[in-house]
């Protein structure tokens, strides 16, 4: 496996970048569809995003300093992308951002890629009620797996602040919950 | 007695100046958050029910490399669109303009 340094530079040569940019995508293409999907939830909105993410990646790469870790950056560029792509939706509605959250997991029921039952609906409810940053966090660490430190390289705070982050979003959650069950 | 050492670029660590036992540095900040994260963790659903088209990982890559090819189809669409309204606006001059003209020459031609 080509190591993360050597596959930077191949993809700042105009010569091998576009060789290097199929070995990218191969190797990126799942982890960023994932953190796109959970945060837009519908699989037709996170394929736009994903292929503008991968677009934004190609034509910035020339300019990435490798002061970070490639995929923080990515996953950066990910979730700025997710991020915009919600809010123009809700300007376009004429909404605020929670209930654009809202509505898009109210669209579960009747979507075909999705599979869940009552209590996933539930919980991505829960989660969409979520302020931004607990959202990200509880998304990355619980469906994802991430480790404290690969979250804290992507958003820029501190372990124990996410740590602190991810226990009131759990919470919260919980709360919602058994809220809805009583 | 405990002290920092620089283990790699990424890694700091806490050691026992005692026993040599080190652990991250990190590790002990908010250790009881994530213990009751972990109790409530255990709750809730493990898998959010999401699902893909099947092959869609598969063509990804051809799709991707085709459109960093073609450049933003937005905006060769807007490119086009910026055209049209330019050539309307020119053919709405020149057809104003003409009749502007024309009236000109015949109120000059009826007030000779």
């Amino acid at each position: 496996m080509i190591d993360e340094i050597t596959l930077v530079e191949k993809l700042q040569n105009i010569q091998t970048k576009e060789k290097a940019f199929r070995v990218l995508i191969k190797k990126y293409k799942e982890r960023l569809y994932w953190h796109i999907r959970k945060m837009v939830i519908s699989h037709d909105d996170t394929d736009d995003v994903l292929q503008n993410t991968f677009i934004k990646i190609f034509r910035g790469i020339d300019n990435f300093k490798q002061d970070s870790k490639l995929y923080s950056w990515m996953y950066r560029i990910a979730t700025n992308e997710s991020i915009t792509f919600i809010n123009k939706r809700a300007r376009e509605r004429n909404i605020d951002i929670t209930e654009m959250k809202q509505e898009m997991v109210s669209n579960l029921q009747s979507d075909v890629w999705f599979s869940g039952n009552d209590i996933q609906i539930i919980l991505q409810e829960a989660v969409a009620r979520l302020p931004k940053k607990q959202q990200l966090v509880f998304n990355m660490k619980y469906f994802d797996h991430l480790k404290y430190q690969e979250i804290s390289e992507i958003l820029g705070t501190s372990v124990g602040g996410l740590k602190a982050s991810y226990f009131q979003a759990v919470k919260k959650i919980e709360n919602y919950i058994i809220n809805k069950h009583n | 007695m405990k002290r920092v050492i620089n283990h790699s670029k990424d890694w700091k660590l806490t050691e026992d100046i005692k026993t040599g036992f080190t652990v991250p540095e990190s590790y002990f900040t908010g250790i009881e958050d994530e213990l009751f994260s972990k109790l409530i963790e255990e709750k809730l659903p493990k898998h959010n029910g999401f699902k893909t088209p099947k092959s869609y990982f598969e063509e990804l890559e051809d799709l991707i490399i085709k459109k960093t090819k073609k450049g933003k189809v937005i905006t060769l669409k807007r490119k086009k669109i910026k055209l049209i309204s330019v050539a309307a606006s020119i053919a709405l001059l020149l057809f104003f303009g003409s009749n502007f003209i024309f009236n000109n020459n015949n109120t000059l031609l009826l007030s000779k």
